[in-house]
């Protein structure tokens, strides 16, 4: 009883994948996609993804408290059947494995363009897989509890660069609002509301029973849920008022080019790299536990052991034939980003909604 | 599996594939750079580095030199002479020339823009009648510290801006924004602050004179310091502007106005003009408010009639405010500016003047 204890997640915790997951996201790819597609309007958009995107997070909500004993993939066979639960779980795989690689890529592109251009992406995805690979094979708790502590430190850089950035915004950079078309905020709406069933559907990944203090869950991963998504707005905001929509779009990395114009009562300047450690961070924290996803669903063999080198170095080889350079992965990311995380994960987590309340109806 | 990642981690780390490790040795600090082109288009560039051999503590650097058909190019073969590698990262000065401005600024400017060591917070400079490689040389015969003298300029006289090349960028992305850029000349053997050079579609179009430098500066709220003269002899005013702040709204679809507030000092004063009660103080007020007013509105119609640039950023006023007017070729003449200068005088120099 007390060694299962221990395995136990307080509900805190946990929550805090909902932020890791936000951030890893968003910032970087997902700003950047709704940037080029919403201009201005992107502060628009993400405010009412925002609000849409709690339609997900109450479905989120409703499977995790309605099914008290499995993880996503566990459940996806017992509502399904085995066939073709192992169908759906075989397509979340590859999402979550798109995923992965997409955000391996982009942690790697952005050492290897801001600090370390002269060395081989390659080699630079190697060093940011080595730790992943290596916390992958850890507990549960073990992974979480060590992102827990890496958002915390990200949440308090994102609160100290914007303090430090607010000296250098323009009110006037903010307009004009509302010139982009409706098919384009629409879009953008859309791309918010697809990309916030990545985080959300990170909660899946183990169970309630896992929860030490599960009576607090709910509230807990209200908090951090809208937490996450004030921050990503706050940064949003930050970089458009800092930098202005034009100056924003020649960036790969515009918060990052934001944060050099940081200035703390002239004293504290330049600390674009502090951006650099909470980027770093988030996407450590959401690769490792993309992950231990990726590896929980293989089946067990001898080999089990090895599995995550095995995901990195086919992650590696991946992005070496397929993105030749930022611009043909950033080309990539443009056209079926979006889709994927659609169509891999916020599918499949609405079939099983849909399942779970047909099942509840027939049962009631 | 533990053992396998320790030993693989520790044998990425001891074979360090990270290439852009230098030593502080292996690099040669660029404090200023100057860049001409010659008739068939090739760029010469000249950079002050930091010269570290030197132990007498003082401010004189190496110039290296060379030509070749790109800027990064040119830069590279820097090495043969330096023999290092040119670090930008602490450049505070660039120097163009004033062809370069005129033909191929964006293009010389892509290579500082795209280089990630250097941070594109340096201060870009024309050279105002003459080569950027005098400028360079006499930066470091004097021993000039190019960045003080802008600050300075700046600060007491207005006829200049402390704007970055990232701020310039900025700028000139925005639609319906020309820019300006600082410039600099030789004068008798010693470096002096020009008047800004002003631009119309990423090329230099020209230097507007010195007044106007500051009457554009006062519109775009780059203003920290400057002094106004009206009248002369007896009638004499001169005030200095300690803070100034403009706000340029559009009234309808084509009238903006513009409305300066200025705090100032009177500093020096002529026969005639005795500031003793309120009514005084008005008066003196009025004649400073009149004085800016005439300066802008003729400031305005040079940028209509002569300049034909959009320097103070009407068109971005009327892109933001979403006005059907930005979209026409000729806006700024369709335009209707109205001018209001509001100025407060806090003190008198504490004085009651007897005399």
């Amino acid at each position: 009883m007390v060694e299962n204890d221990s395995k136990k997640i307080y509900s805190l915790t946990y929550s805090f994948v909902i932020f890791t997951s936000f951030l890893a996201l968003f910032i970087g790819e997902g700003t950047h996609l709704m940037y080029n597609e919403g201009k201005n309007d992107t502060l628009i958009s993400a405010i009412i993804g925002f609000v849409l995107s709690f339609a997900l997070f109450s479905i989120t909500k409703w499977i995790i408290n309605k099914n008290e004993k499995e993880d996503l993939f566990e459940l996806n066979k017992s509502v399904f059947g085995k066939t073709f639960g192992n169908i759906l779980n075989i397509v979340l795989w590859i999402g979550f494995f798109i995923v992965a690689t997409v955000i391996l890529y982009s942690l790697a592109d952005f050492f290897n363009t801001e600090y370390l251009p002269e060395t081989s992406i390659n080699y630079l995805k190697a060093l940011v897989l080595l730790p992943i690979v290596y916390v992958a094979t850890k507990e549960l708790p073990t992974i979480i509890k060590g992102n827990q502590i890496l958002s915390l430190i990200s949440l308090g850089l994102i609160i100290f660069c914007f303090i430090g950035i607010t000296d250098s915004f323009e009110i006037g950079n903010i307009e004009p609002l509302l010139n982009t078309s409706k098919a384009s905020m629409s879009k953008n709406i859309l791309t918010y509301f697809i990309l916030s069933s990545l985080p959300l559907s990170m909660l899946l990944i183990t169970s309630k029973k896992n929860i030490k203090d599960s009576e607090r869950l709910n509230k807990n991963i209200l908090k951090l849920f809208i937490l996450s998504n004030v921050c990503v707005i706050a940064i949003i905001i930050g970089t458009i008022l800092t930098l202005g929509m034009e100056y924003i779009e020649i960036f790969r990395f515009p918060e990052y080019i934001a944060l050099k114009q940081f200035s703390l009562f002239n004293i504290l300047e330049r600390i674009e790299n502090i951006l650099a450690m909470q980027y770093f961070f988030n996407n450590f924290g959401l690769l490792s536990l993309l992950f231990y996803f990726l590896i929980k669903l293989i089946p067990k063999t001898k080999f089990k052991n090895y599995y995550s080198i095995l995901v990195g170095i086919v992650q590696i080889v991946i992005t070496d034939i397929f993105f030749n350079n930022t611009i043909t992965f950033l080309e990539y990311v443009r056209k079926y980003f979006v889709w994927v995380i659609g169509i891999c994960i916020l599918i499949p987590i609405l079939l099983v909604f849909f399942k779970m309340l047909q099942k509840s109806k027939s049962n009631a | 599996m533990r053992k396998y990642l320790i030993a693989l981690i520790i044998i990425v780390v001891a074979f360090n594939g990270l290439q852009n490790l230098r030593e502080l040795n292996d690099l040669a600090i660029v404090k200023a750079m100057g860049i001409d082109i010659t008739e068939d288009g090739t760029y010469k560039i000249y950079a002050i580095v930091s010269d570290t051999s030197e132990k007498e503590s003082t401010d004189k650097g190496i110039i290296y030199e060379a030509g070749a058909e790109s800027v990064q190019e040119t830069v590279r073969l820097i090495v043969d002479k330096a023999p290092k590698k040119l670090y930008l990262a602490h450049m505070e000065t660039l120097i163009l020339s004033e062809k370069i401005a005129k033909e191929k600024f964006m293009e010389t400017l892509d290579f500082f823009i795209r280089d990630n060591e250097g941070s594109n917070n340096f201060y870009l400079f024309i050279a105002n009648q003459s080569d950027s490689k005098d400028i360079i040389k006499t930066i470091n015969e004097e021993e000039i510290n190019m960045k003080e003298m802008l600050i300075s300029s700046t600060r007491y006289r207005g006829n200049s801006n402390t704007k970055t090349l990232n701020d310039n960028i900025k700028d000139m992305l925005r639609p319906g924004r020309d820019i300006l850029v600082n410039s600099c000349k030789i004068v008798d053997g010693k470096i002096k602050i020009d008047d800004m050079a002003f631009f119309k579609d990423w090329s230099m179009i020209g230097f507007l004179s010195d007044d106007y430098s500051i009457v554009c500066n006062i519109l775009n709220n780059n203003i920290e310091n400057t002094i106004i003269t009206e009248g002369e002899n007896e009638d004499l005013v001169v005030s200095e502007i300690i803070s100034c702040k403009t706000d340029m709204s559009l009234e309808n679809e084509k009238d903006v106005k513009i409305k300066v507030e200025v705090k100032a000092n009177i500093s020096e004063t002529g026969k005639n003009i005795s500031i003793k009660t309120a009514q005084d103080t008005l008066k003196v007020q009025g004649i400073l408010e009149e004085k800016i007013e005439s300066y802008i509105v003729t400031f305005t119609d040079k940028l209509k009639t002569e300049y034909n640039a959009d320097l103070i950023g009407i068109g971005n006023l009327l892109y933001r405010k979403k006005s059907p007017l930005f979209n026409e070729e000729d806006y700024l003449n369709k335009v209707n500016i109205s001018v209001e200068a509001e100025v407060k005088i806090q003190n008198q120099g504490g004085v009651i003047k007897k005399w």
